[in-house]
Formats: structure tokens, C-alpha cells, sequence
């Protein structure tokens, strides 16, 4: 059985239209594992080795990368940012790209429990890097930096989003796919019935079955989860899937209906809950169980990514004999990267310290914690952020999706409000919020941006601003009632919404009100006359 | 002069005798005193000059420029909210005037305690008999006393609980009742009325916008300060101004001050620095009236009830000061808790409702750390003042009761808690959680906590560093613990007096 070569033909030419560097070459090759099939009672099991792909360290990321780099804003900087944890495959792909195209690279880390090959991917990162700075766990650099996750650019560098997951890089991973269909063409594989994935970002699994939906083959994608459940939610891969299949249908300007893409790509996808173990970047008995399986052929896996997929594909392969399974092998190529010798002694002073103890900095939850969740939703607020207004007068502070956000809650939280209200309320919010530092500006970005797209929390689907009104009060009604993160962000959007309101002059002749006594314009008082200038400063010139 | 330093060439580099940070009251006054001595002297303030000619009692106009992050100031947690203010002068643009000794069992606490030579009894009563001359601190008069207070007053009759007038430092009162967003009469007889014309007579400067960054130390010795020029539209830093100083005096409030010496290094072997923050913390309730009681307007608060007050320890050792609360419509619709229906209803009684506040003489020690961008600082307070608040919550609602509130209402998370005369005493046994009661805290102090030979003490008690030479603190810092009384008498005292031992320096 092959696939139709017309749809394989035409997948190629739709995928042909997005823009990427002309990075990987030839296919990566598919390895068959026919020993291990049969110890498992696989009708047939294979490896596609993306670990092989060029250019060096080769990985699934080249995919995407290619794709992501070739936007003009990230070609046209001179310095690019990125977070990741500190062994993060994406920052390897990104630091060696980052070489390649002469681009100077900041990171933003977070500790992840060691392995070796999380320390070989740190020495790599850490020697290419132009700048390295470090934050005890994810939350604080949420907290901290959440520029890197709400704008394009941060500390004046372009941000590389966070696992290189946007919808043109899924489009990338999906050109792997098409690649594998004519892979099946020569003979080198069977049509699979199962192609099985690790879920991080989402990117990957999703740009597959989009490419398997493209093709129109009967096979499903097997999406194991090593993160939170926010990242792998139904919601959260409809988002991706969606904003991908749009993508391609604008890039290509082919006339298909973007959201049946979608749904046929989401009909191909199996989330796989079962392998998270202790938690994301933390191995588990089953994931080094299947890591010694594959050594044993000949495949050598990370245990805390990789291998739990594999854990999952052993698994599938046990409980549904005969099956043809293709294991998609993400991670770069296996052992050590060229790294500067000295690379330990240029880190930052309390990341030394945490790799010398083998352990993190404490982790806290401390502060506006939710933000950490933010973090996690802002990597799907590029695909959310269209149907908003183009621009809004006045506004200084607030992009107009947050203008749009705040005029939602203060139609919802503010009884009887009139029709002028909402506007004048985030248009007084925005003045007000302008006058904090930047930090409680960011947060408060971060605050709206959890509201709009963090409806999830409160189980909901849709954006805030996209309920009705009912909706919008059911939901903070409901986060109301929590404690903890959802609390405080209904309290932070309730205060704002107040504040905004109750000093319009416009809401206080209903509450008795009556305003100030004098007048705005400044008026003359005695201290003016200690009003000097630098001239007055003779005399104590050093 | 006062002298805008967004306006001058930077960076800038100065020399003089003294410089001192921040010019709130203990700034200023120890400023003032410097430059009478014949010092060369300059301040710098990270806030504006705020005249009461620029003061629009408007309050989204008036938060950013008097208190720091425009009032959104809490803990890490974000559990308590706490105030802090900023412009020449300091926090004494924005407090409430009202003026109250520590009293003498606290004061002789701390001198065995902590062997205060140079602040024995008689010096603290010397200071505070200058401190009320210069600030011309008289009772508030009987017909300044607003109908909010009188129900205060009413109460305490009511129940047979101990209560009386307060003083205050006004000359020229109006009575408007905008004295939280700066007095645009020019009846506040505050550090820049007071303090800051002399400093400028005696030829002393003053520069604005200036956030003092770090201390300068050459070996144990302090030479000057680095601050930061930041425009407060932007927040950018527009560049830097150093000052060279024969004497340092950091003066920036118990938070920025302990934060200030930490972050710059200065030695302190004991540890202390930074690590016995008090703050006063306090909760609400408000009484729901059947007469109009119009919060807002007037001398915000001339009446207190000391009935749970026992900073002596002679009657039963409780810990909480009464006194009436009030806010302009932001703050107001901001504190009560709830949206939508619910809260309107209650906004609409706005012009009917007391809200009462009890404040506790705290045990607790926060910490305040260095950062980035200031400072941070954890504090929640521990059981026994969980407690004493929750006593002085339940104490707000019997007065307001007393005094013929038709219902309570207390401030918790989500919605409101409606109270009936009869649930009062279950108050005091409720727990007090992060995030359900909103705890606020505006006198922030004790980080720095003086003390003299044979204690663990980072400052003696005239103010001056043990570990770093020509280094002196004079601001809130240096109280050895809580005072239970509102600060601002105390932290001109300390001006005065660390500013005299600054001019013989």
C-alpha cells in the first residue's frame, strides 16, 4: 500500500510556499528496527532519525528553525533572545543557527534536574551564547523577564519564541511528513498505522498530522505528553492546528478550507497522558527502562524526552499486536557538542553554584504565580491575537486587544455601566498604568494576557473578549471563588477595572461625589521660588 | 534650591559635605540641621517637587506623583499592600498630620534593651518638645471634628472604651478633606514647609528625580552616593548623578534605606540589616449608616480608641490602635471587595458608610531585600499578630455597632462578609488568611535597628554606622522595634538629633 502521489504532489507544492533557508538537504533516514519488532510483536517498527538531519546538531528543531529564522525580522537583527531550560534542545539548535548566521544570542534559562546530556547540551549553549542569564525555575523567569514572552523584542534583541513554535515552524515540522511519504514511495517503509511522537510545545506533533492530513493517510500520531497538561490540552493543539492551516492557506494562496485542514489533522491526533512521570525534564523507571531498550538496538535516547515517548511506543506495541509503528526521533544527534573547555567558569555565579550542588535554586511560587501558566498560554497568544481593533486613539500603554480586554471586564464587572464607560475606563487605565515602573507594567500585561487567553482556567474555550456577557461574569465569577492564582487575577483585573471607573468624574455624581475643590491648572505657591537650576549648582562641581 | 534633575547635563558628578538621601522628614531635618551648621549639603529625592499649587486632589493624578509605584506597592506575596511616599518631603505630602509621642515605657524599653547612650528619656523629650515647636502641633479643634469621627467618638462612649482627640501639625486647615493627595493650601506643616525653605536658606540643594542606586565605599569608609536619574513618565534612566561627600546620610525609609546597605555592601556582621522590618499592619471595617456620614470630607481622623492599646503592658497587653479610615471614590471602590450588582450597591451607600481601621503595634520581623529595581520585601505577620489584627477587626465593628451602624461589612475575599451585631465577638476568632482579609501597612521601619556598645546593632544610637565611617542613618530604621504610634513625630526627632551629631561631625 502507498500513499496517492497526487496529494503527496500537491502537499509538496502548498508546503513549497512557505519561506524557510534552504537548510536540510536530503531526507532523514528511516531506520527499520526489525528485531525489536518482533520482540514486541510489531508487524513492523522503525525510526525516523531527524537526530541525523543536517546541518549539525541535526534534531527535529533544523525544521522548524529553517522555517522561523527565515522571517524577515529575525534575519534582519543583529542579536536574538530565547528562553529555554538549561538543556534545552531548542537553544542548541538556536545557539548553532545563531553561529551560522553570524547573529549575537542572549538566553534566558531555568533549571531542569541534570543529566549528562543536559549538561553537554549546557556547555554547548553556554560557549556560543553571547549573553547567558539564569532564573531558579520557570515561574521566576515568567515573572521576571515577560517581555521574552509577550512582545517581539526584549532588552532591545529579537525574541526567538520559546520551543520555536509559531505557526509557520509547525508548517516546517509538516514538510517532514510530505518527506516520509516519499520515503514510503521508494519502498524504504511501510505506510505506518502509528507515527509516535514526544508533545513539548506542540509543534511537532501537530505539524505532522497536518502533514499526514495533507496527504490524506490513514495514519494516526501517536502525541506523547512530557509537559504540563495546559500545553496538551484539546484547546491548545486546536489553536495550533488552526492558526497553521490558516498560515498555509495565506502563504500558498490556495482556496482550501483552512479549518477542515485542521480537523482532519486533529482527527489523526492522539494525546498520550501516560508518560509524564515525576514531571517535565524529570526521568521516570519506564523512561530509562525504554532508553536501555533502544540502547539495546542500537538507538540511543535521551531519558527524560525521547525515551518516554519510547516508553509509550513499547507500550502500544504490546497492547495492539501487528501493528506498523514509526518512531519519530526528535532530539539532536547523540554525544557531546564542541564546547569551550573553561565553559563552567563563565556562568552566572548562582547557576555554578546549582550544577556544583547538583540541585536548583528552591523553587518558589511566589508573586503573581499564574503568570507561569501565562508564560505557558502566551506561546499560543501569536495565533489569538487577530479580530482585535487595528489601533485605538489614545491609547499609549495598551496594545488594543488589551484595550478590548479591559472594556470586556468593565462591562461585566461594573453594574450599569454606560455604553461610553468601558473605552474610558481603559483609556484612564492606560494612563494610570503608564506611570509604573516596568515591571508592574509588564505584569499587568501579563495579567490582562492570562484573562484573555487563560479562559481555560475557568474552563472555557473561547477568549474572554469572544463570551458573552453572561460568560465573561460566569467566568470571573468563578474565578472569584478560587484561591490561589485564579483568585488573584480576577482580584488584579477587578481592582484595575475599579480603579479605572471610580475616577472617571463621569461615576461619581451616583455615589454622592461631589470632586475636587480647586482648580487643575497649576496655580503659583511660595515654594516655587526654591525652584533653581544647574547654575545654582556652583560651587559643588567635583 | 530645589533643582529638577531631569534638567541638569548628564552624567554630573558633585562634591560636598553632606549628602543625604531622600528628604522625608528624617531627610530633610537632618539636612536642615547639617546646613545650619555651615555644611554644604545635598539631598537627593527620587520623587518631584509637589506644591500645593500643583495639587489637583485628583487622585489617579496625585497616587504616581506622592506614593511610590503609584500606590501598588506589596509584599512579594502580594498579601499585604504597603504605602510609601515620594516627592520633597516624603511621605509627609500624603499622611494624615496626626502626631503621637512613642510613649515612655517603649523608649525606656529600647535604652535598657539596646543601651541607647546618646537617646536617653530626657533627649527623646527634648526632640519631641522641638519637634512639636517647628511643627506647630496643637489638638485639632472640636469643630474640625467630622461626623465620621464623632461616630468614633460615640462608639467609644457607647461601649465605655477608652478613646480622645488627637493632635495634628496643620496651620490654615480648609477642612477639604484632600490631605491624602497632598494639601493644596499649604496647611500641612510638613518636611517641605517646614524643613526643606531653611535647608534651602542655608544654602542646601535639593535634587529631584535623583534614586540613589549605591553607597560609595572607599575601604570601611563611605564617600558618596551614585543615584539614578529617572524620568517618572518613562521610567527610563536619563543618567547619573554622583556625589562625593565628606558624610553620607541615608534617610530613604525603613525599606529603601536597609535596602540601599545591603545592596551596596556595606558591613554589617550581625545580620540584622534588613531583617527586623515592622510595618504596622492594619485591616478595615465599614459601618453602613442610616445618616449621610461623608468619609471623605474634612480632618480625616481627630478622634482614636485606645481601649486595646496597651503599649505600657499595664492592662492587658492587646496591641490595637482605632481610628477612622476613609477614601476618595478610586480607593474607595477599589477597597470594597465584590463586582457587578453587589458592589454598586455598596458604592452606592458610599456617602453612608464609616469605615474604621485598626492597626496593630506588630512583633512580626519582615525582611527587606535588594533588587534590580529597589527593593523587596516579605512580611505575614505571625500568629500572635494575626491575632491582635483580627482583635482589632472584631473591636471596629463593636464600635461601629455602638455608635448605631446598621450593618458591618468587612472586607474579605470574594465577596464581603455582612456582619450582624450579634456575630461581633466571632470576628476575633476567625483566622486571618492571605488574600481573603486585605491587610495594608503605610509606616514601614525598624530595618536598621540602632543600638550602642555590647549589642549586635549596625548603627548606634546617634545615628552613625559602626561598620562603615561617615555613614549615618536617619530616617524610621532605626527604631528598635514597632512603636505603635504614628511615625512621623519620631522621624523627625531622629532627623533632629542624628542631624546634630551630622553638624559636629
Amino acid at each position: 500500500m502507498s500513499l496517492a502521489s497526487t496529494m503527496t504532489e500537491r502537499a509538496e507544492r502548498l508546503l513549497d510556499a512557505v519561506p524557510r533557508l534552504p537548510w536540510t538537504s536530503g531526507p532523514s533516514p528511516v531506520v527499520e528496527l526489525s528485531a525489536l519488532a518482533r520482540e514486541v510483536s510489531a508487524a513492523w517498527l522503525g525510526v525516523k532519525r531527524d537526530d541525523l538531519l543536517d546541518p549539525e546538531p541535526g534534531g527535529t528543531k533544523v525544521r522548524k528553525l529553517e522555517v522561523l529564522l527565515a522571517s524577515r525580522a529575525l534575519l534582519s537583527a543583529t542579536r536574538w533572545t530565547s528562553v529555554g531550560a538549561i538543556g534545552s534542545g531548542h537553544l542548541v539548535a538556536l545557539a548553532a543557527a545563531a553561529q551560522r548566521l553570524d547573529k549575537e544570542l542572549d538566553v534566558e534559562v531555568f533549571w531542569q534536574p541534570l543529566s549528562p546530556h543536559i549538561e553537554e547540551n549546557l556547555a554547548f549553549t553556554s560557549t556560543l551564547a553571547h549573553k547567558l542569564r539564569f532564573h531558579g525555575d520557570r515561574y521566576a523567569l515568567a515573572l521576571s523577564r515577560p517581555s521574552l514572552f509577550l512582545s517581539k523584542t526584549a532588552r532591545g534583541a529579537a525574541v526567538v519564541p520559546a520551543g520555536a513554535t509559531t505557526p509557520a515552524t509547525i508548517l516546517g515540522v509538516a514538510r517532514g511528513a510530505v518527506e516520509v511519504a516519499r520515503q514510503i514511495e521508494r519502498g524504504e517503509l511501510p505506510v505506518p498505522d502509528e507515527v509516535i511522537v514526544p508533545l513539548g510545545t506542540g509543534g511537532t506533533a501537530v505539524g505532522l498530522a497536518l502533514g499526514l492530513a495533507l496527504l490524506d493517510a490513514p495514519t494516526r500520531v501517536r502525541a506523547v505528553a512530557v509537559v504540563e497538561p495546559w500545553f496538551t490540552s484539546r484547546w491548545y493543539l486546536t489553536r495550533l492546528a488552526d492558526a497553521a492551516s490558516r498560515e498555509l492557506r495565506t502563504l500558498s494562496g490556495d482556496d482550501f478550507d483552512p479549518g477542515s485542514l485542521s480537523s482532519r489533522a486533529l482527527a489523526r491526533l492522539v494525546v498520550d497522558g501516560g508518560q509524564r512521570g515525576p514531571g517535565y525534564g524529570r526521568s521516570c523507571p519506564e523512561s530509562l527502562q525504554a532508553s536501555s531498550v533502544a540502547a539495546a538496538h542500537g538507538l540511543e535516547l535521551e531519558p527524560v524526552y525521547s525515551a518516554k515517548a519510547f516508553a509509550a511506543l513499547l507500550e502500544v506495541a504490546r497492547a495492539s499486536p501487528e501493528r506498523r509503528l514509526l518512531f519519530w526521533a526528535t532530539p539532536r544527534k547523540s554525544g557531546p557538542l564542541p564546547h569551550d573547555p573553561r565553559w563552567r567558569e563563565k556562568l552566572p555565579a548562582r547557576l555554578a553554584e546549582a550544577l556544583e550542588r547538583g540541585r536548583g535554586p528552591k523553587t518558589t511560587r511566589r508573586r503573581f504565580v499564574l503568570v507561569g501558566a501565562t508564560a505557558a498560554l502566551a506561546l499560543a497568544a501569536g495565533v489569538r491575537t487577530s479580530g482585535y481593533p487595528e489601533a485605538v486613539d489614545g491609547a499609549r500603554t495598551f496594545a488594543p486587544w488589551e484595550i478590548a480586554v479591559l472594556e470586556a471586564a468593565a462591562l461585566a464587572l461594573v453594574e450599569g455601566a454606560s455604553s461610553e464607560l468601558p473605552r474610558q475606563c481603559a483609556l484612564a487605565l492606560d494612563r494610570f498604568v503608564g506611570t509604573l515602573p516596568d515591571d508592574g507594567r509588564l505584569e499587568i500585561h501579563a495579567l490582562l494576557l492570562a484573562v484573555e487567553q487563560g479562559t481555560l482556567v475557568a474552563g472555557s474555550l473561547s477568549r474572554f473578549t469572544q463570551l458573552t456577557l453572561g460568560g465573561r461574569r460566569e467566568v470571573l465569577a468563578s474565578l472569584a471563588r478560587r484561591k490561589g492564582p485564579p483568585g488573584l487575577l480576577y482580584r488584579g483585573l477587578r481592582d484595575l477595572v475599579m480603579a479605572g471607573t471610580y475616577q472617571l468624574p463621569s461615576t461619581w455624581g451616583a455615589i454622592g461625589y461631589g470632586g475636587p475643590l480647586v482648580e487643575e491648572a497649576p496655580r503659583a505657591s511660595r515654594y516655587d521660588a526654591l525652584v533653581g537650576d544647574v547654575a545654582d549648582l556652583q560651587g559643588l562641581a567635583a | 534650591m530645589i533643582i529638577d534633575g531631569r534638567t541638569l547635563p548628564l552624567p554630573l558628578v558633585l562634591r560636598c559635605d553632606v549628602v543625604v538621601v531622600g528628604s522625608g522628614p528624617g531627610g530633610a531635618t537632618a539636612a536642615r540641621r547639617a546646613a545650619e551648621a555651615g555644611k554644604s549639603v545635598v539631598v537627593l529625592e527620587r520623587g518631584g517637587l509637589v506644591t500645593p499649587g500643583t495639587s489637583t486632589q485628583r487622585e489617579e493624578q496625585m497616587v504616581p506623583r506622592l506614593l511610590r509605584r503609584s500606590g501598588t506597592m506589596t509584599t512579594r506575596d502580594r498579601a499585604v499592600q504597603i504605602h510609601q511616599g515620594q516627592g520633597v518631603g516624603g511621605s509627609s505630602l500624603h499622611n494624615l498630620n496626626l502626631c503621637k509621642r512613642i510613649p515612655d515605657a517603649i523608649l525606656s524599653r529600647w535604652i535598657e534593651d539596646r543601651q541607647l547612650e546618646h537617646l536617653p528619656l530626657s533627649r527623646w523629650h527634648a526632640l519631641y518638645e522641638e519637634v512639636e515647636r517647628l511643627l506647630q502641633v496643637t489638638p485639632v479643634p472640636t469643630s474640625m471634628r467630622t461626623r465620621h469621627n464623632s461616630l468614633l467618638e460615640e462608639g467609644c462612649r457607647a461601649l465605655s472604651w477608652a478613646g480622645g482627640p488627637l493632635s495634628h501639625n496643620r496651620t490654615g486647615c480648609v477642612g477639604s478633606g484632600y490631605c491624602i493627595l497632598g494639601c493644596a493650601y499649604d496647611a500641612k506643616n510638613n518636611a517641605l514647609k517646614v524643613m526643606i525653605p531653611p535647608l534651602v536658606e542655608h544654602g542646601g540643594r535639593v535634587l529631584t528625580h535623583c534614586s540613589a542606586r549605591r553607597v560609595i565605599l572607599d575601604g570601611d569608609r563611605a564617600i558618596g552616593v551614585v543615584a539614578d536619574v529617572v524620568d517618572p513618565a518613562s521610567h527610563d534612566v536619563l543618567g547619573e548623578v554622583v556625589v562625593h561627600a565628606k558624610d553620607v546620610c541615608l534617610s530613604a525609609s525603613a525599606t529603601a534605606t536597609a535596602a540601599l546597605l545591603l545592596g551596596s555592601g556595606v558591613p554589617d556582621p550581625s545580620g540584622e540589616t534588613g531583617q527586623s522590618l515592622r510595618i504596622h499592619p492594619a485591616v478595615l471595617a465599614a459601618g453602613d449608616f442610616d445618616e449621610p456620614v461623608e468619609s471623605w470630607r474634612g480632618v480625616p481622623q481627630s478622634f482614636e480608641c485606645t481601649e486595646w492599646l496597651d503599649l505600657e503592658g499595664t492592662r492587658h497587653g492587646h496591641r490595637a490602635w482605632i481610628v477612622p479610615a476613609s477614601g476618595h471614590p478610586m480607593t474607595f471602590a477599589t477597597m470594597l471587595p465584590g463586582h457587578g450588582e453587589e458592589h454598586r450597591r455598596l458604592l452606592e451607600r458610599y456617602r453612608f458608610i464609616a469605615p474604621l481601621t485598626a492597626m496593630i503595634h506588630d512583633d512580626t520581623a519582615g525582611t527587606v531585600k535588594p533588587t534590580r529595581d529597589g527593593f523587596s520585601i516579605d512580611y505575614w505577620p505571625h500568629e500572635e499578630d494575626r491575632a491582635e489584627l483580627m482583635l482589632g477587626l472584631a473591636a471596629c465593628a463593636r464600635l461601629l455597632f455602638a455608635a448605631g451602624a446598621r450593618r458591618v461589612y468587612l472586607p474579605t475575599r470574594p465577596f464581603p462578609t455582612q456582619v450582624n451585631a450579634s456575630d461581633v465577638e466571632a470576628i476575633a476568632l476567625m483566622p486571618l488568611e492571605k488574600g481573603v482579609i486585605d491587610v495594608a501597612a503605610v509606616h514601614p521601619m525598624s530595618s536598621v535597628p540602632m543600638g550602642d556598645a555590647g549589642t549586635a546593632s549596625a548603627v548606634d544610637s546617634r545615628g552613625r554606622h559602626r561598620h562603615a565611617r561617615n555613614l549615618w542613618i536617619a530616617d524610621g530604621s532605626l527604631f528598635p522595634t514597632s512603636i505603635g504610634v504614628p511615625p512621623q513625630m519620631s522621624v523627625y526627632a531622629m532627623g533632629l538629633h542624628v542631624g546634630q551629631h551630622l553638624a559636629n561631625a
